[in-house]
């Protein structure tokens, strides 16, 4: 999963060019003097009133317990040592990052295949395949977690049913309630949804390659694995950090779709197997009303998503040397 | 109740009067159940059961007096007779004998009924006009029975889902507010008409002697299903509820799936003892959330 | 094995003969790796399009029959009684509100008033933010990026109760600016902006500094029209957000004529009657607009949305 599907969207990485114009003047700095922050005035405003407002109430919630509007208790570090100890939030978290990695190791390859396969071929097949695969993506993730809830549908689902025609397994096969298949239906899902945005990526990083290296490289006597492998692949590697960072994020952050799939099971599935990190958070917030709660699930959240992010770019930056 | 198919019933020869223990039920059904054309796949099942546990599971439990709090709203449901509900329902779900199939919701639950494929519904009063809506064409088809009991002679219906009203505290016209409820729940010509347009059986025990319960439901092959729901009305259970209400659900689906996993891995060798444990665990798991809620400790 | 085994078999007995014997003929393996390209992209077209045709077929198939048949009933079945517009009609037949019916089009009024407005602030706001922080240099500028990007760390869903009560009392619930003022920053549009900006030459800004172009001037004449693909690519990504958003909506918004399309069309699957072809139709209307944008900011989209990402 990648781009901005949240309201005010998941995560770019911080730009490495220089920025700024050197100033050789003295006075043209003056004379830009408070532009920038005339420019900047409407996001401080809206994001003192609408961000830091409610982010400081959140920081503040989370040490207390809420029950109902005049309910509140001050419990200082309860809360957290709760969730620690919570087999329902560990199950959570296991699952949002197995979810993150098959996004990583299941989705952002076939997209990278689907590029390859794509780039061969001429200007119009690729605009219209490109056009197709990226449809989806039109769709919003509560339609398509409730279209695919019909589509799984033990026997009469089409899922079902083209798995039974083409592997002659799975016209009862229970995607929503069983508790072993639920993760992969949601990856499924999510596979439709977002192989061919990061596709796009792929696919414009892949055009982006300086093809005399390539031609290098194949004259050397590579063959095409490797030429891939050792000149095209770290060629496309800001790209594929930047993709592989936003996948990582946004999947940390899945909400709306296991809530829409598994509505007959409240949105957790069976034995809470569908159940992510967001979703736990909306069941102890909203539905427990406990947002005292609800706040530390999210600085948690919020802590993962931060330590996740530091790593892979650690490792992108050790895979570099 | 039951709602079943009336026609393929009868084509059978089965007599549902005889059907009234689910001991019974499930040896008629043991019987019906099977693969009819030959490819290996079960083209009947005798009833309807989700195979999640959810509503059915906890409707069976609380048919056999079994609860998920006890009156003073403590958790209640590690106890014997849940665990029995537990085997029972595992066996027809997943057992070498299986009568049950989860035919789901809506147009799938439809279709599940028009093709015979499951003969037995749970039906309690607000779904039976569900079916009116979704699956008109088996007008006259269906018939109710009420549910089989667990022992003779014992309860024969229970309980799936319920309705309260609120009115908030905050609310700028509390006395209006009030005027509505007492209407709603009072004016037994508005709750009789509201029947005949939901089926819905007024919860004034008064209201039960309406004349329009007795109305025979063509859907239902002219049973007047108002008064056969009246008349099990008195048997309902009482349900006991809390705040952590959602939270004991959730955990006791979790224990369920937990024991069918292990039933289908390992069957009935140390099943039992297993479903024990699995609602000890989740009823710890739900007593510590409880211990945790400030306004349920008040209220104390 | 069927008929999708065998055909799917034979095209790989193909391929392998091909490849197998292409030792000595380019032609042969270009052949036997032309077909299996067309293979590969062919079953992942399959994939992609087949819920769209399920989604095409049910929203014309009466309700009785929609598990019946996988896509379309066959041609000598098609009659009034399996294929007919019954979900639409139920879909135009609108929604009791709190001053008589509200129809389907004030839905889509909502939503197009919803997204567009929504979209055009985060544009402007994002661009001009954007191009503040790629453009000049100022104190706290690298703290206030930190910052940004911290932000975008945090679940919305968090912040959602208090914006609620924010909404409450300054009584913007239930109406459609309640729902955009919030959320008018995009920190991820301001990167985007910041990226494409980068892109912007200094020399170009300084003349415009030089002939006395006032810094606004300079924004909107000259920056603007340059960054025009990576602000269409926001349009269009901001615009399918907006549109396709439900959870918040569906706290924000109470009464029926100021619901959007998605909180709306779920509304049709509730516990009396679960209504998927009048769900599925009113899903399939509601793609056409973000479709229709896509098509026409095709290019600008795929070459915006990648120019941000390849140049790092």
């Amino acid at each position: 999963m990648s781009a901005p599907l949240g309201i005010a969207g998941a995560g770019a990485p911080p730009g490495s060019q220089p920025d700024g114009p050197t100033p050789t003047v003295r006075s043209r700095r003056a004379r830009t003097g408070p532009w920038p922050y005339l420019f900047l005035s409407p996001y401080l405003l809206l994001t003192g009133v609408f961000f830091l407002v409610p982010f400081i109430n959140a920081i503040i919630l989370a040490f207390y317990e809420i029950n109902g509007p005049r309910g509140r208790v001050f419990v200082g570090l309860a809360n957290f040592r709760f969730l620690l100890a919570d087999t329902t939030f560990h199950t959570a978290l296991w699952n949002t990052t197995l979810f993150a990695l098959a996004a990583v190791f299941i989705q952002l390859p076939m997209a990278m295949g689907l590029a390859l396969l794509l780039n061969g071929g001429g200007r119009r097949t690729k605009a219209i395949l490109r056009l197709i695969l990226f449809s989806p993506n039109l769709f919003g993730q509560i339609f398509v977690g409730i279209l695919f809830s019909v589509l799984f549908l033990p026997r009469y689902g089409l899922v079902n049913r083209t798995f039974q025609a083409l592997f002659h397994w799975g016209l009862e096969a229970r995607w929503l309630s069983d508790p072993r298949l639920v993760m992969p239906a949601i990856v499924l899902c999510s596979l439709w949804i977002w192989v061919g945005l990061n596709m796009i990526y792929f696919l414009a990083a892949l055009q982006a390659v300086d093809k005399d290296l390539e031609d290098a490289a194949r004259i050397d006597g590579a063959g095409r694995w490797q030429v891939f492998w050792h000149v095209t692949l770290p060629s496309m590697r800001p790209v594929v950090v930047f993709v592989a960072i936003m996948s990582v994020i946004g999947s940390y952050q899945l909400f709306e779709l296991p809530l829409a799939l598994l509505a007959d099971s409240n949105g957790y599935g069976p034995s809470n197997s569908g159940l992510t990190l967001i979703t736990y958070l909306n069941q102890v917030a909203f539905r427990s009303g406990d947002l005292g709660l609800g706040s530390a699930v999210g600085w948690v959240v919020a802590i993962v998503i931060f330590t996740v992010s530091l790593l892979q770019i650690r490792v992108s930056r050790l895979a570099e040397d | 109740m039951l709602a079943y198919r009336r026609d393929l019933i009868e084509a059978l020869g089965i007599d549902v009067g005889a059907l009234d223990t689910w001991d019974k039920f499930a040896a008629v059904g043991r019987r019906l159940t099977g693969d009819l054309d030959g490819d290996g796949v079960p083209d009947r099942y005798m009833l309807d059961l989700l195979a999640s546990g959810d509503t059915a599971l906890t409707t069976l439990i609380f048919q056999r007096g079994g609860e998920l709090f006890d009156r003073a709203g403590n958790v209640a449901f590690d106890s014997q007779p849940v665990a029995e509900v537990i085997l029972w329902y595992l066996r027809q779900i997943a057992g070498p004998q299986k009568i049950a199939y989860d035919a789901g919701w809506g147009q799938s639950a439809a279709k599940a009924m028009t093709d015979g494929l499951v003969l037995f519904f749970l039906t309690p009063d607000w779904r039976s006009f569900q079916y009116q809506t979704e699956v008109p064409w088996l007008r006259g088809k269906m018939a109710l029975m009420p549910l089989p009991a667990w022992t003779p002679g014992g309860r024969r219906t229970s309980v799936w889902g319920g309705t309260g009203l609120m009115i908030m505290k905050a609310t700028q016209h509390p006395e209006l507010a009030w005027e509505l409820a007492t209407f709603l729940y009072f004016d037994r010509e508005s709750l009789s008409r509201r029947f005949a347009e939901t089926n819905i059986v007024p919860v004034l025990k008064d209201a039960w002697k309406r004349p329009e319960l007795d109305a025979p439901n063509p859907y239902f092959s002219n049973q007047p299903i108002g008064r056969m729901y009246a008349q099990l009305a008195p048997d309902t259970p009482p349900i006991n509820s809390s705040p952590v209400d959602a939270v004991a659900r959730a955990k006791l689906n979790q224990a369920f799936s937990r024991c069918l996993e292990f039933y289908q891995r390992h069957g009935e060798t140390g099943l039992p003892a297993t479903i024990h444990a699995e609602l000890a665990r989740a009823a710890a798991d739900v007593r510590r959330m409880a211990d945790r809620n400030r306004a349920l400790a008040e209220a104390k | 094995m069927n008929a999708e085994q065998a055909f799917l078999v034979g095209l790989l007995a193909l391929f392998g003969v091909l490849y197998a014997t292409s030792a000595g003929s380019q032609v042969r393996r270009r052949c036997a790796l032309q077909l299996g390209r067309t293979v590969l992209l062919g079953l992942a077209c399959a994939a992609v399009l087949g819920p769209f045709v399920w989604l095409v077929a049910a929203i014309f198939k009466d309700r009785t029959v929609l598990n019946e048949y996988v896509f379309f009933p066959p041609i000598d079945k098609w009659s009034r009684a399996t294929m007919n517009l019954d979900n639409f009609r139920e879909l135009f037949r609108g929604r009791p509100g709190m001053h008589g019916t509200v129809h389907f089009w004030q839905y889509v009024l909502n939503s197009i008033v919803y997204a567009t407005v929504g979209t055009c602030c985060q544009l402007f706001l994002s661009s001009v933010a954007g191009y503040a922080l790629a453009k000049y240099r100022f104190a706290g500028k690298n703290a206030l990026m930190l910052f940004m990007l911290g932000s975008m760390m945090i679940p919305q869903v968090l912040l959602l109760a208090p914006l609620y009560k924010m909404a409450v009392d300054l009584g913007m619930v239930d109406t459609l600016w309640g729902l955009i003022l919030p959320w008018m920053i995009s920190a991820y549009g301001i990167f985007l902006f910041r990226q494409a900006c980068l892109g912007v030459p200094n020399e170009l800004i300084d003349a415009g500094r030089i002939d006395g172009c006032g810094e606004l001037g300079i924004y909107f004449r000259l920056v603007m029209p340059l960054v025009r693909p990576m602000a269409a690519a926001f349009c269009l990504v901001s615009f399918l957000a907006h549109w396709n958003a439900f959870f918040a909506p569906n706290v924000f918004l109470h009464s029926q004529d100021q619901l959007t399309l998605p909180v709306v069309l779920q509304l049709y699957l509730n516990q009396y009657r679960i209504d998927y072809g009048v769900f599925l139709a009113g899903t399939a209307l509601a793609m056409l607009p973000p479709a229709v944008l896509f098509l026409a900011l095709q290019k600008e989209f795929i070459g915006g949305l990648t120019s941000g990402a390849v140049k790092g």
